[in-house]
């Protein structure tokens, strides 16, 4: 069975009961006003596409009390996450509850101490907004699920480099932005919350192995389509 | 050359550049105060990073620097920015330097103490115990939950009962008393988190890269950081041996959240149990250091200068 939650159905139960043991083994149930519940011995595969809590049950409350109740949740969240045992996509980080986060500037240097050639990069006076909009040179996402890759192009940097670094980065699921320039392939980002990945047939292929055709299915919906994350 | 990142006045900031001077160290303290005029530049030509500080009409190669430590406050708590809205040139102009800065830091070649993203492992308390679990410490039973009965049931089963934040705000441990078992009711629109009472002393551990200062606190109340003289409320600071085992499991455990400085909570019990509570990714060690004249400030100075001196402690000899 496949159950589709989002943040606001979350934050909302009527029941949430989560455990640590001293030994730091979790357990979790959380019972949902829709009926449905969330069991730790009754999830095997957890993707996750959390990325922002919006408690719409507490919208009437006053900003410093949201704030801080945002915050708990969000804290609530990692902690949650991080319990989970079984298949998931993204572990959460600190920095992102659905997989780790940083600037282009960063992701550009992670990328290069891998030894992947990456773009040029000057943070002065505005980070090269403009001038890309002008040049429009080829682009192309590479996706990472687990250890298979997909959009590869031939040209590209060595696909053995390209797993090192959404291993070092803890992400089993991740996009890469590269771009041609001077007839070579340059790194150029990464997304640890890929919007566009349901294009990739092949990326499709390893989540649907990856989840056992489970999450497909999940509620009579097309949970890849990425309005789903929005709602 | 050492570069700080702070306050100057702040006291941790100005315990270090006191035990840099004292080991004639040379080192730059970045005011954050005096931003204005302040900025980093970045760049990657040919996946070769370069970078420059321009601070007090100096420029300064980010690459010189054996080690940055910083402890910005919040933009918010900055006279400097006071009154201006989102979105204006002054406030953009600040969290232009600002992020640079942070960026920079989390690439850096040299020490830093410590990079944001790893920093951030303390907005979640059940986030940090799991991987303090991982590395060989105890933590305390723990129910997060939004239903009362609950909590009765996970109270009835220990003779005493804490409650906290889960996350790093409003984070100050209380006792269960009376008075919160009648508001308990009001926990249903957001879990709280509850944790059986463990009953020992604390102890801080500074970790500093490879090297632990252990504090060890006897304290009359739950919270040792929150006492009222007027009540006879005390908390007493002292040095203490840590067991090589259990200092290695913290160094171990601070390297695996990324972290090159860090204060970790733990509970030793009458039984020798240790138990983890939390790990302070800034921690503010001039506290432990006043209160017992340890030598924390002077080991994070050595650390982030690169001095003969630490390596002579890993060895040791000092």
């Amino acid at each position: 069975m496949s159950l589709l939650v989002n943040a606001d159905t979350l934050t909302a139960s009527r029941n949430w009961d989560f455990r640590l043991a001293k030994n730091g083994a979790a357990s979790f149930l959380c019972e949902m006003y829709n009926g449905n519940t969330l069991e730790s011995a009754g999830i095997s595969a957890i993707f996750n596409r959390i990325q922002y809590i919006d408690m719409g049950h507490w919208k009437a409350a006053k900003e410093k009390e949201r704030n801080y109740a945002e915050q708990e949740f969000y804290a609530f969240f990692l902690g949650w996450l991080l319990s989970f045992k079984g298949k998931i996509t993204n572990l959460p980080s600190p920095l992102n509850i659905s997989g780790t986060y940083f600037q282009p500037f960063v992701w550009r240097m992670l990328a290069a101490k891998e030894g992947i050639a990456v773009k040029d990069y000057d943070s002065t006076p505005e980070p090269e907004a403009d001038k890309d909009r002008i040049i429009n040179r080829p682009r192309q996402k590479v996706y990472i699920t687990g250890d298979v890759i997909s959009g590869y192009l031939p040209g590209m940097p060595a696909v053995a480099r390209l797993l090192k670094l959404s291993q070092s980065v803890q992400c089993n699921f991740l996009e890469m932005q590269f771009e041609k320039i001077n007839k070579h392939w340059h790194f150029d980002t990464a997304d640890s919350f890929p919007a566009e990945f349901h294009t990739s047939a092949k990326c499709m292929e390893f989540l649907y192995r990856y989840f056992d055709h489970a999450i497909k299915e999940s509620n009579g919906v097309n949970m890849w389509h990425t309005q789903r994350t929005a709602s | 050359m050492v570069l700080i990142c702070g306050i100057p006045s702040e006291p941790p900031v100005s315990l270090l550049c006191k035990a840099l001077d004292s080991l004639q160290e040379p080192y730059l303290i970045l005011n954050q105060r005096l931003f204005k005029g302040s900025s980093v530049q970045l760049s990657i030509t040919g996946g070769v990073l370069e970078g420059t500080l321009t601070y007090n009409h100096s420029n300064y190669s980010l690459s010189a620097f054996t080690g940055i430590y910083i402890r910005f406050i919040d933009e918010a708590s900055l006279p400097e920015l006071k009154g201006f809205a989102a979105g204006s040139p002054e406030l953009k102009e600040y969290q232009h330097f600002q992020n640079s800065l942070i960026e920079y830091m989390e690439v850096a070649e040299c020490r830093v103490v410590n990079p944001y993203s790893k920093m951030g492992s303390n907005n979640s308390k059940p986030y940090q115990v799991q991987i303090a679990a991982e590395y060989g410490f105890l933590i305390p039973e723990t129910i997060i939950t939004n239903n009362p009965a609950l909590v009765k049931e996970f109270a009835s089963s220990y003779p005493g009962l804490i409650f906290k934040s889960i996350s790093g705000v409003r984070s100050i441990v209380k006792k269960m008393e009376d008075s919160d078992w009648e508001r308990i009711h009001k926990i249903k629109n957001c879990p709280v988190q509850f944790q059986h009472q463990i009953q020992g002393y604390d102890v801080r551990v500074h970790v500093i890269g490879e090297l632990t200062v252990a504090t060890r606190i006897i304290t009359s109340n739950t919270d040792y950081r929150y006492i009222n003289d007027v009540n006879a409320e005390y908390t007493i600071l002292e040095p203490f041996s840590l067991q090589p085992e259990i200092s290695e499991k913290c160094v171990s455990l601070s390297k695996a959240l990324g972290l090159n400085f860090s204060g970790i909570d733990l509970r030793i019990t009458e039984d020798g149990e240790v138990y983890c509570f939390e790990i302070n990714p800034c921690p503010g060690y001039s506290y432990y250091e006043k209160n017992t004249s340890q030598e924390i400030s002077a080991i994070l100075a050595e650390y982030l200068s690169n001095h003969n001196n630490y390596h002579q402690r890993l060895l040791g000899m000092k």
